[in-house]
Parts: structure tokens; sequence; C-alpha cells
């Protein structure tokens, strides 16, 4: 057995058998309940339609760049991030695994949002959240404690949904690209067309124009304010499923003769194009809302889970026909565009460990499912919504943000963007020119650099939340601490010593 | 300067003017002259003002523990008879005593309660109403006082109305202001409210003007059709200037404005356009390339 190659115990990785699998694998991922809940909301608060145009650009200048990025390097080293960071630069397979490890965080609190979805459809048909939607939200569905030092007992509905949530993720990835392009086929189609429903829905109400007015009505004086610039290009770098070495693990997957610079195109502008849809359909039916309660659109707006699980349902409950049915199109919509961006970040997870210790993916795949399970179990505590809030602000302002920057520094710097830019240039109908290179090593960790320095400066500045410092420890800076050690740890543990046959061998097969 | 130094500045500035026109027989307060009569020393009502002049000075101390005091800041609000300089500045103090709301938004809900107490006296000159408009005319301040309204309706909501409607009293600028205060309460109380005041021949026009400005943002159809019906009555030409003012200001919040027609048109071209010229490139490779595997690579 030791004399046996360990990376033919795991066999070669399965490949998309379509490129169409690739893209909406892809979209999938990208795609997510971001789109529907955070795009619209800063979209507003940066100058409505004016916002448009800092956002085209830092999907062309960001966006776009680092897909083309994630992409070459997954191809060319055919292997998943950590991996394809070793082969990259030795040293720097801990930038791979620190990407995989923030998507892990990640999808244990996803896959708990996913769960209050389940619940919420299992009331849609009832409109069971009743008059008072935000209460239901708060108090029957979650049990809110009053903090994060109160984490009562377990909630069960949402174990449940939780149970639910992983049985689902591990079934769409059992048998990896296989698999997946075959639930992408109704994972990424159903949701557009139930979002496309929900719009034309949404633009028929009274009091439409009044939403759209506010989401899109321009405000050019913003494009003065650097900090609308900068709300742009998180959004873009957020929005894209980047630096979770996701994208990585998925071009991985390609044939060898791949489109690169085309994919990413089309699964960046598929995924802007998603949200600015979610922004069309979630402001239309505001409009409704804020007209037929005599408030302002922007008295009647949230962000993030308040809007999909408060002010949504109460819209919902004055729809003025079949309300159950668009309740229950609305949960599945949510439930279709998250499913696939939790199961490619478990995905990416799995992947990474097949590839370091040559095991065979099914037994990975059932203990990264379980690890995740029981660590998305304290979210779905009583007080498990504001540990969720901690963990997802610290995550995402630190460790995806540095995710990153280490990224565009060890494969823009040390590998050479030059080298990765001739790869996908190489079967590329629209080659990328040196302009790529200055923004992959330049422009895009100046950018990253500025944010992360900004989020760091308001973080220690003005506590997060309000919530006691033991929390912010624990959850927050305690758990990006874990991320970054862990990184390390397991760049140290033994490895598969076969991993280097893999070579660099662009898709997996050699050149 | 942070907001909390703010604070303390203008309960200093405050705390002194209202002395010096304790002094001269002139209350002042943050929101401008009041009614005058409204504040009269007595010997009683002397020492009890300098005792608690003594303690709204303290509090507005840069480390003090407000949340103690928080009951004598409440009398202090909730005293019609007291001066209205000293109210506010312990109301700006008491505004800081927050409870934490279930979505976890600090609420000041010993502000809203002494408020409404304040509001169930009598409230002679208006304070009450002339306290929230002073408060939402200041920095943030709309969203604030919309806050510590809801807070006060949520319980009151009747004599809140009453309140705030300043049936019969004179102050004018304090009435429009209130008016003001109401629109950015918003909803449907606050739009019947300021209907009311609109509609009342018997309120001075600027008052009805404030009112016509306020409910315009939260009008829509009915609110067009109310103004429209305004309209045709024989109004001065300040209240009909508002409402055609007001009826503009409808006409832009009920539909898309051109700009927002333009910014569509960009989105959907470059987003949906660019992903479909895309996917027709990639289409122009051959069918079989993107729906199956043409590639020599391992399926």
């Amino acid at each position: 057995m030791s004399d046996t190659p360990k990376l033919l115990d795991s066999g070669p990785p399965a490949k998309w058998n379509r490129r169409s699998a690739f893209i909406l694998a892809a979209i999938g991922s990208a795609v997510g309940l971001g789109n529907v809940w955070r795009f619209p909301f800063v979209c507003y608060e940066n100058g409505g339609g004016a916002f448009l145009i800092p956002y085209l650009v830092a999907l062309l200048t960001a966006g776009i760049p680092l897909m083309i990025l994630e992409f070459s390097l997954g191809h060319k080293m055919a292997s998943g991030a950590p991996m394809s960071f070793f082969k990259a630069r030795k040293n720097a397979e801990w930038v791979g695994w620190l990407m995989v490890l923030v998507g892990f965080v990640i999808t244990a609190y996803y896959a708990v949002i996913m769960s209050w979805c389940f619940n919420y459809l299992f009331q849609s048909f009832s409109l069971g959240w009743g008059s008072d939607p935000s209460g239901f939200f708060t108090d029957k569905l979650l049990h809110l404690s009053s903090g994060p030092d109160e984490l009562g007992g377990l909630n069960w509905p949402l174990v449940a949904g939780l149970a639910l949530t992983w049985i689902a993720i591990y079934f769409a990835i059992r048998k990896g690209a296989k698999s997946v392009g075959k639930v992408v086929l109704v994972t990424v189609p159903l949701p557009w067309l139930l979002l496309l429903i929900l719009a034309v829905r949404g633009t028929t109400l009274e009091g439409a124009g009044a939403g759209l007015n506010y989401f899109l009505n321009p405000d050019w004086s913003k494009l003065l304010d650097p900090g609308v610039w900068l709300a742009a290009y998180g959004q873009i770098f957020f929005s894209l499923s980047l630096a979770f070495g996701v994208m990585i693990t998925y071009a991985s997957f390609l044939p060898r003769k791949s489109d690169i610079n085309n994919n990413a195109i089309i699964i960046s502008l598929s995924n802007c194009a998603t949200s600015f849809l979610a922004g069309i359909t979630v402001f239309s039916t505001l409009g409704f809302l804020a007209t037929g309660a005599h408030q302002t659109v922007a008295g009647v707006m949230a962000s993030g889970p308040g809007l999909v699980f408060a002010v949504y349902p109460a819209i919902l409950n004055q729809l003025p026909f079949w309300p159950g049915f668009f309740a229950a199109i609305f949960f599945i919509m949510l439930l279709t565009l998250g499913i696939d961006s939790a199961f490619s970040l478990v995905e990416a997870s799995a992947e990474a460990w097949v590839n370091k210790l040559g095991l065979k993916r099914k037994p990975v795949l059932i203990t990264v499912c379980i690890i995740a399970f029981a660590f998305g179990l304290l979210f779905a505590t009583d007080g498990g919504l504001y540990w969720l809030d901690i963990v997802d602000n610290f995550i995402n302002k630190f460790g995806l943000i540095l995710g990153g920057l280490f990224e565009c520094i060890v494969l823009g710097w040390l590998y050479g963007a030059r080298k990765l830019r001739e790869y996908a240039n190489r079967d590329s109908e629209i080659k990328t020119g040196r302009w790529w290179d200055f923004l992959v090593k330049y422009f895009t960790p100046a950018i990253l650099v500025v944010t992360f320095g900004m989020d760091l400066v308001k973080t220690i500045t003005e506590p997060y939340g309000g919530y006691p410092d033991w929390a912010l420890f624990a959850g927050g800076w305690g758990v990006v601490a874990l991320v970054f050690v862990l990184s390390f740890v397991f760049m140290r543990l033994r490895t598969n010593k076969n991993r280097a046959l893999a070579g660099e061998g662009g898709g997996g097969t050699g050149e | 300067m942070g907001p909390v130094n703010k604070l303390n500045l203008l309960t200093a500035a405050v705390l002194l003017v209202s002395s010096v026109a304790a002094g001269a027989g002139e209350p002042a307060t943050t929101i401008g002259p009041l009614a005058p009569e409204s504040w009269s020393a007595t010997p009683e009502s002397a020492a009890r003002h300098a005792e608690r002049l003594a303690l709204v000075a303290k509090l507005g101390g840069k480390d003090a523990d407000v949340e103690d005091s928080a009951d004598a800041l409440a009398a202090i609000v909730a005293d019609a008879a007291e001066d209205p300089g000293l109210r506010a500045a312990a109301a700006d103090l008491l505004g800081r005593v927050t409870v934490e709301g279930a979505d976890g938004e600090e609420l000041p809900r010993a502000l809203a309660d002494a408020l409404v107490e304040a509001a169930l006296d009598g409230d002679p000159g208006g304070w009450t109403a002339g306290y929230l408009a002073g408060l939402s005319r200041e920095k943030d301040g709309a969203e604030r006082a919309a806050l510590v309204v809801s807070l006060m309706a949520d319980d009151r909501l009747a004599e809140f109305h009453q309140s705030l409607a300043l049936d019969g009293r004179q102050a004018v600028e304090v009435r429009a202001a209130a008016a003001g205060a109401i629109g950015a309460i918003e909803g449907d109380w606050a739009y019947s409210t300021l209907t009311g005041l609109a509609d009342d021949p018997g309120l001075p026009d600027e008052v009805r003007a404030a009112a016509v400005t306020a409910l315009a943002p939260i009008g829509y159809d009915e609110g067009r059709a109310f103004l429209q019906s305004l309209a045709r009555e024989d109004l001065s030409p300040g209240l009909r200037k508002a409402v055609e003012d007001g009826l503009e200001t409808i006409d832009r919040t009920r539909y898309m404005t051109p700009a927002a027609w333009v910014m569509m048109a960009i989105g959907v071209i470059i987003l949906f356009g660019g992903s479909a010229l895309f996917v027709s490139i990639a289409l122009r490779r051959g069918k079989k390339h993107v729906f199956s595997d043409d590639s020599d690579g391992n399926p």
C-alpha cells in the first residue's frame, strides 16, 4: 500500500462533461443570497443608478481579471486551491488553505441560513409568519436570546433544516463534477426563472415605479465619493465567489482545451445581471409596500436577512392574489440560489483534502459535511444569530480580503502574472494584454489593501455591532486567527508525497 | 468631534443660555422661542430648578452615569412647569439612556416615555412637538426624531396625536416644524395627520404649507388626489406654491424618472446584452463545444 502512489487512491477527479456544466456551476457558486439581499441595498445606498458606473468599472478592472486569474491557476495546476498554490510556489500552500478555510467557515453558517429558508418554505402556503413577520423571524423561528452570552438550547426546527441542507449538499457533490454538472442544470436556471416571475409580479404592482426610482435614479454627486468606488469593488469581490478556492477547484475539472477568458467573462456578467434583476424585483416590491403604507421606500428598505425574512414576507402578505404561491416561489428561489453556493464551498474543501491526503473522495466528503454540520449547530441555537453576525463580519472583512490580497501577491508577483496570462490566452478566443498583469499585480492589491486598512481601523475604533469584547474576540478575531493558524498547520501536515506527480498539467492531463 | 463631545457642548451651551435667559425672565431652548408664559419662577420652583440645573450640569460631564439619574431626568422632561431650556437639556441627556431592541438597535425608550408624560401633562406651548421638531432639524436628527416618536406612538398614539395637533395655540413656527417631524415619522398615521392639518382652514397657512410639504414624499396616488382637490380651493399664494411643489414631488417619487429609465437601459444592455454577446461568441465555436465535451480530457 505504501508503495502505491496515494494520488491513485483517490483516482483522477471527474471532469465537466460539458462546457455549459462548468459555466452553470460557476455561475451557481457566484450567484447566492447576497445578490438578492446585498446588491440592491448597496446600489441604493451608493448613488442608485449612478452606482452602476463604478460597479461596471470594478467588474472590468477587478472582477473579471481575478476570475481569469483563479481559472488559470486551477486549470493549469489541475488541483484544488492549496495544491494549486503549492505547485505555483512551494511555501504558498497556506494561501490556498486560508481560502478553503474561510469558505468552510462561511459554509457552516450559510447552511443555517438555508435552514431558515427551509423553515420559511414550509410556512409559505399558509403564510405562517402571520401579520408580524419580523416577530415571527426573531421570536418564533430563531427564539432569539438577549445576547451572544445566552446561547440557549438547540433550536430543533433549525437543526432539522440544517440536516436537510447538508444532506442536499452531500448528494449534490458526492460524485464531484459529474453530479454537480447535473444538479446545476436545475439549481441555476430555476432561480433565474423564479426571479423573473417575481420581477414581473413586482413591476406590475402599484407603486413599483416609486421603488425602481429609488433603485435607479442616479445621484451623480456620489461618483466623487471614494467610498462609493470602494463599495463597488467590495460588492464585486464579495459576490463573485473569489478567494474561496471555489473557482480554482471548479477550473481544475475543466478539460485541457478550455476558453478560460470567455468563461470568466460570461460567468461574471451573468452574476452581475442576476444581481441587477434581483434589484428590480426587490425594489419594485418595496415600492408596493411603501405606497400602501404611506412610507418612503427608504423607510421600508432593509438589507441582509431582514429584507428576505421580515420585509419580504410582509410584502407577500399584501399581494392581491396567490400570496402563498408567490411566497413559495420566493423561498424556493432563495434555496436554489443558495444551495449551489454552499455546495461549491464544500467541494473546494473536500477537493483540497482529497489532494492533500490522497484519500478517496467519499469518506473525505462525509467527514467535511459532518464537521461543518457540527460547527453550524452553534448558529442553530437561540443566540446563534449573534454569533453568525460576528463570524460573518470578521471572516468576510479580514479572512476573505486577506485571502484575495495574498492570492494577488503570490500569483501576480511570486509566480508571475505573465505566465498565467499566457496560459489563459492559449486556448481563449479573447486575449488579455499586459494591462491584465497591471491589474492583478498593482491595481487590485491596492484596492484590497485600502479596503482592509479602512475595515481594520473601523473595527478597532468602533467595536462591531455593540457586542461585548469577549464575544468579538472569540467569534471574530479568534476565528480569523484560528483560520490563519490552521492554514499553516495544514500546510505542514504530512502530505500526499506523490502530489508533485500531478505537476502543472493543464487540465490534469499533462501537456 | 465625536457625537458625545458634541452633545456635551450643546448641553453646556443650552444650560448657559438657559441660565442667562432665566435670570432675564426669557427662557430659551434648543428649538427657538416657545411660549414665554410656559415658565415662571416661584420660590419653590426656583429652588427645584436650581437643584435640577445642578443635576443636569453634572450629568453633562464627560463620564457621568446618566442611567442612574434617568428617573430624575424624566421628571424634568415631563414637568410642564419647568424651564423649557432645562427640559430640552434633560431630554438630550435622557436620550443617551437606551435599551436594546429586538434587532439590536439602541432605543431611547426612557426619553420616549418621558415625552409621552410631557404630552399628557397638557403640554402648554407645545413643548413636546417643539423639542421633536428641533431634534429633527439636527444633523441625522430626522431619523432619531422619527424613532423617538414611533416609540411614543407605540403606547399612546391618541395622546401624542393630540399633543402635536396643538389646537388653538399660536406657536406657528413650532407647529410648522412639528408637521415636518410628523412627515419624518411616515406611515398611515403620519399621512392622515398631515392631510388633516393641510385640510384645516382654521390653521395658519404656514402650518398647512408645512403639512403639504411633509406629506408629499409619502403621498403617492392618494396624496396626489388630495393635493389636486386642495388646489381647486381658494388658497393663499404661499399655500398654493406648497401644493404645486408637493404635486411635483409626488410625480417625481411616483414614477421612474427619465434618468432612472436610462440607467435601467444601460444595466440591461451591458449586463444582459453582454452576457448574451459572450455566450454567442462561445457558441460560434460550435454548439458541440459548449454543450458537450469535444476536448481530449478524461471525463
